[in-house]
């Protein structure tokens, strides 16, 4: 949760009661794939939408995208109606694969996608730059994206999204193919845009992400929304307390549950914490490159363009621990963990 | 919160220069040394292919061979122009908008798919092998209406194939893909998108229709200039072949009065017997009109027979000699003679006259023959009249002499020439093409609602149809039995619609249902523009002009009306086609 200090009024996505009824030839009802689906998204928010496959998900963005007419229901995508060309100026799309042309190469296809927005041979070469160089595809810009590995394709996918500098961002699975570096990467960069302003819709299975990143979540099975709050309001256990401090010696353990006992407390679980192997394996990989060990591959991505959210801040992306989180006191202690594990700081959580 | 962990603290290095792992193979990445030289073989591999071919032809020039070294040349030439035709379509296709871009999509398309890359290929092979199957034994005139008939009918059928595939494969393909929801989900209006589909395939057409056509002028000029079997031949070249010629036919007795004659035939055959006449009333009432039509181009033994051309202000004016095309058959009910002998009148005067005699003319029956005429002999209001005398010999064993019997249509035409080779090429290239851009809309809009293989089949449909429009309607007539000369549409629905009661009176339930059927047929093939109108490779072929109104209306009508519609009904059907599955 990176980015609440800087939520707005505005909503960005509201639906109301959307439906959606998949008819088929015979424009029988087939699939209801969505129904009664309520969504309000903030400017500046980053908004997880989850559930297994089949829930509705893909559906619902591109009902916000105006892929598809909803059976029923309001939806208004930055105050206007879905189908309304004009807003998609200021939205972004990562589907949840990379459809592109196999022939084009990398820089082609930003290319083609650059005068989609009509920006001009300028702007398009300027920001192709940056965001080959963010995403790290500059050596192999000449190549066809049909020789690109998954992870590559996911990488152009990104960099399409971001060439016309959109407010809403709509990333459906933006980390599936990637290895934990570029997942790792794209989850920077999704805490450095929110931090610059812009609102984030982002639709994921790998649930420690969206936990990382999101403000608010929505949880859908079966076309409907089963649960939606902020992290906090729906993780948040309010009958237990934990406490983190440096490693303790077993006489300090009895005087803490003495003291315990004397508030008719009891200590029900003490454990040393565990690291995961997400930040053991990033670790590694940033000790062999300090090591200066030659490997063959994608260069791992450089800063965020400038032209996005159009602050001057040329700075690298932050990642999302380097994001000072105004409700981390709120937060689980699990929740960050992954990222804080080997800090030799001190932590009390509420 | 601290920032001071080991990852976050080597970040910016880790950035710029740290590798990702195993993504990548060092020959793969362009920068690196082995992948900037595996490059820069690759970039050698088409320069020196080039130069190879040029090699061979060069060595079958001096070596004695020029007719294969002008076909590796061509070839290569062709190959080259496909290349900087598209490197000319890029330059053209780089402006920062929505319709360019999808344009520009659809022509790296083309470019990148194997489909049209083979097809284009199949072009720029077979017309410069072309001549080479040409037999060199055949008349120089004949080997040029062959060559000039066959590139461009061969190239026009690839081309409509390349633009068929091109469309439908491209949009499908979006549609199949998902790319579709890519492009959708930018500022892009769906009319928007197909019109730069549309925009990117005509402009491929257009280059791919200017390269054929300089391809067939410069094989056309190379085989101008090879020799001819005699003086004949060299004049009929370039006064037949490579020209660009009017035509007049004679003016016929108006419509009514042959109707009224059939009429009186018809009403003649009931009196005597009505049974046979009912029996197969439109069969017999064809029949009759034809009889009448073709004795009308009968000039009988000993009878002199006149007929009227008109608006020859220009022939008059532009050309000293006028051409009149025969095709005549001296035919007798008995035998057939061989030769047709007749005496000729330019607005009755004798021609030709000889040392102060009328000459006689003696033409073998059957083939087409091409008088020269005087365009002086043309009258100030730019009328020529033929008059035509039967001079045909009494054959032996036969009461009478042979009738001789033109041919109706062709078997009697005048011919001049109006304008240049050049000119009427181009005016069939622009023709061509806007067949192309009228075929590339049929399959847009249909790849708009439909998947490929129907898709694809629906246009191949409808290319046949527009090809083969003024025989189908005729099957069909003929199928159903209405058949009539000159059909206006009111006649012909009324026509139609007494046939339908007439049947149904006679409980012929089967007739009446092959008249239903017909009006479908019909209808469909009115929906669809007959490509015969502007049938403009025949008449290139035989050196007969391409009207500037012709060509303006083939392109009006199939280069931008026709398109324009069929994209409107894409974008309508696109517009409410939901785009995506049910599957999530």
């Amino acid at each position: 949760m990176v980015s609440q200090a800087s939520t707005g009024d505005e909503l960005d996505i509201v639906c109301a009661g959307v439906t959606k009824v998949f008819r088929d030839f015979w424009m029988r009802p087939r699939v209801r794939a969505v129904e009664a689906v309520d969504l309000h998204v903030r400017r500046g928010q980053v908004y997880g939408l989850l559930g297994p496959n089949g829930s509705g998900k893909s559906t619902t963005i591109k009902m916000l995208l105006g892929l598809l007419q909803p059976t029923s229901g309001r939806i208004a995508v930055l105050g206007k109606r879905p189908k309304d060309v004009d807003i998609k100026r200021s939205i972004g799309y990562l589907p949840e694969e990379s459809y592109l042309y196999r022939f084009l190469s990398g820089r082609e296809t930003l290319d083609y996608y650059g005068r989609l927005f009509r920006l001009d041979g300028r702007a398009r070469r300027e920001r192709i730059d940056m965001l080959l160089d963010m995403v790290g595809l500059e050596a192999v810009q000449h190549r066809p994206v049909g020789e690109y590995s998954k992870g590559m394709q996911r990488r152009i996918g990104l960099a399409q999204s971001l060439i016309n500098d959109p407010q809403l961002l709509i990333l459906d699975e933006p980390t599936s193919g990637m290895d934990p570096v570029g997942a790792k990467q794209i989850k920077d960069l999704i805490a450095t845009l929110a931090a610059r302003g812009k609102t984030v819709l982002l639709c994921s299975h790998l649930l420690g992400d969206v936990e990382d990143l999101c403000d608010r979540v929505a949880i859908m099975y079966g076309g409907r929304v089963r649960a939606e709050g902020t992290c906090d309001e729906l993780l948040e256990q309010g009958h237990a307390t934990l406490l983190e401090t440096a490693e303790l010696p077993e006489p300090v353990i009895a005087e803490v549950r003495e003291v315990l006992r004397r508030h008719d407390l009891a200590l029900t679980n003490v454990q040393r914490p565990r690291r995961t192997l997400e930040s053991l394996f990033l670790e590694i990989v940033e000790q062999a490159r300090a090591e200066g060990v030659q490997t063959s591959g994608a260069r791992s991505g450089g800063t965020v363009p400038e032209f996005l959210g159009g602050g001057g801040d040329s700075q690298p992306a932050p990642s999302a621990a380097d994001v000072p989180a105004g409700g981390a006191a709120a937060v689980d202690t699990g929740l960050l963990d992954s990222l804080v594990s080997s800090s030799p700081s001190e932590r009390i959580t509420p | 919160m601290t920032t001071d962990l080991p990852i976050a603290a080597a970040r910016p290095q880790a950035l710029s220069a740290g590798p990702d792992n195993r993504e990548i193979p060092s020959w793969f990445d362009d920068e690196s040394p082995r992948g900037r030289r595996t490059r820069r073989l690759k970039g050698l591999v088409r320069p020196l292919a080039v130069l190879a071919a040029l090699g061979i032809a060069l060595a079958l020039w001096y070596g004695g061979r020029p007719a294969p070294a002008i076909t590796i040349l061509g070839i290569v030439s062709l190959a080259l122009g496909v290349v900087f035709g598209v490197a000319f379509l890029r330059r053209l296709l780089s402006a920062g908008h929505p319709v360019v871009g999808i344009a520009r999509a659809i022509v790296e398309e083309a470019v990148g798919t194997r489909l049209s890359v083979l097809l284009v290929m199949l072009v720029v092979v077979a017309l410069p092998t072309l001549p080479l199957v040409l037999d060199p034994s055949e008349r120089l005139a004949y080997r040029l209406q062959f060559f000039l008939d066959w590139s461009l009918s061969g190239a026009s059928a690839l081309l409509a194939l390349i633009t068929i595939a091109l469309s439908c494969s491209s949009v499908c393909g979006d549609i199949e893909s998902h790319r579709i929801h890519m492009a959708l989900s930018k500022p892009l209006r769906r009319w928007e998108y197909l019109l730069g589909k549309w925009l990117g395939v005509v402009l491929l057409d257009l280059l791919l229709v200017a390269l054929v056509g300089l391809g067939v002028y410069a094989f056309a000029e190379s085989l101008r200039r090879s020799p001819a079997a005699d003086n004949v031949d060299r004049r009929a070249v370039e006064e037949q072949v490579l020209t660009a010629r009017a035509s007049a036919r004679p003016a016929h007795p108006r419509q009514q009065e042959f109707d009224k004659a059939v009429e009186a035939a018809i009403a003649e055959i009931r009196k005597d017997d009505p049974a046979l006449f009912d029996k197969d009333a439109a069969g017999a009432r064809k029949r009759i009109f034809s009889q009448h039509v073709f004795s009308w181009h009968t000039v009988s033994p000993d009878v002199v027979a006149s007929y009227l051309f008109t608006g020859l202000e220009a022939a008059k004016l532009r050309t000293p000699v006028v051409q009149l095309r025969l095709q005549a058959f001296a035919d007798n009910s008995s035998t057939s003679a061989a030769e047709i002998r007749f005496a000729l009148w330019l607005n009755e005067r004798p021609y030709p006259v000889k040392q102060g005699k009328h000459e006689e003319y003696v033409l073998a029956a059957g083939p087409l023959h091409t008088l020269e005429l005087p365009s002086t002999a043309i009258a100030e209001d730019g009328t020529l009249r033929v008059t035509i005398a039967n001079r045909n010999m009494l054959m032996a064993g036969d009461s009478a002499p042979t009738s001789i019997g033109f041919n109706p249509g062709e078997g009697l035409e005048l011919l001049y020439r109006v304008g240049s080779f050049e000119g009427n090429m181009l005016r069939a290239l622009l023709l061509m093409w806007a067949k192309l851009a009228m075929l590339s809309a049929v399959a847009l809009a249909a790849a708009a609602w439909l998947g490929l293989p129907v898709a694809m089949l629906a246009s191949l449909m409808v290319f046949a149809a527009a090809v083969a429009s003024g025989f189908l309607s005729d099957a069909i007539d003929i199928y159903t039995g209405v058949d009539i000369a000159d059909p206006t549409l009111t006649s012909m629905l009324r026509l139609r619609g007494t046939l339908l009661m007439e049947r149904m009176a006679k409980a012929e339930w089967w007739e009446a249902i092959k008249t239903v059927g017909s009006w479908a047929g019909d209808a469909f093939l009115t929906l669809i523009p007959s490509f015969g109108d502007y049938d403009s490779i025949t008449q290139v072929a035989t050196g007969r002009l391409v009207s500037v109104a012709s060509t303006a209306a083939g392109v009006c009508e199939l280069g931008l009306a026709y398109p324009l519609l069929l994209l409107a009904i894409g974008w309508w059907l696109i517009e409410r086609r939901d785009l995506v599955s049910s599957t999530t």
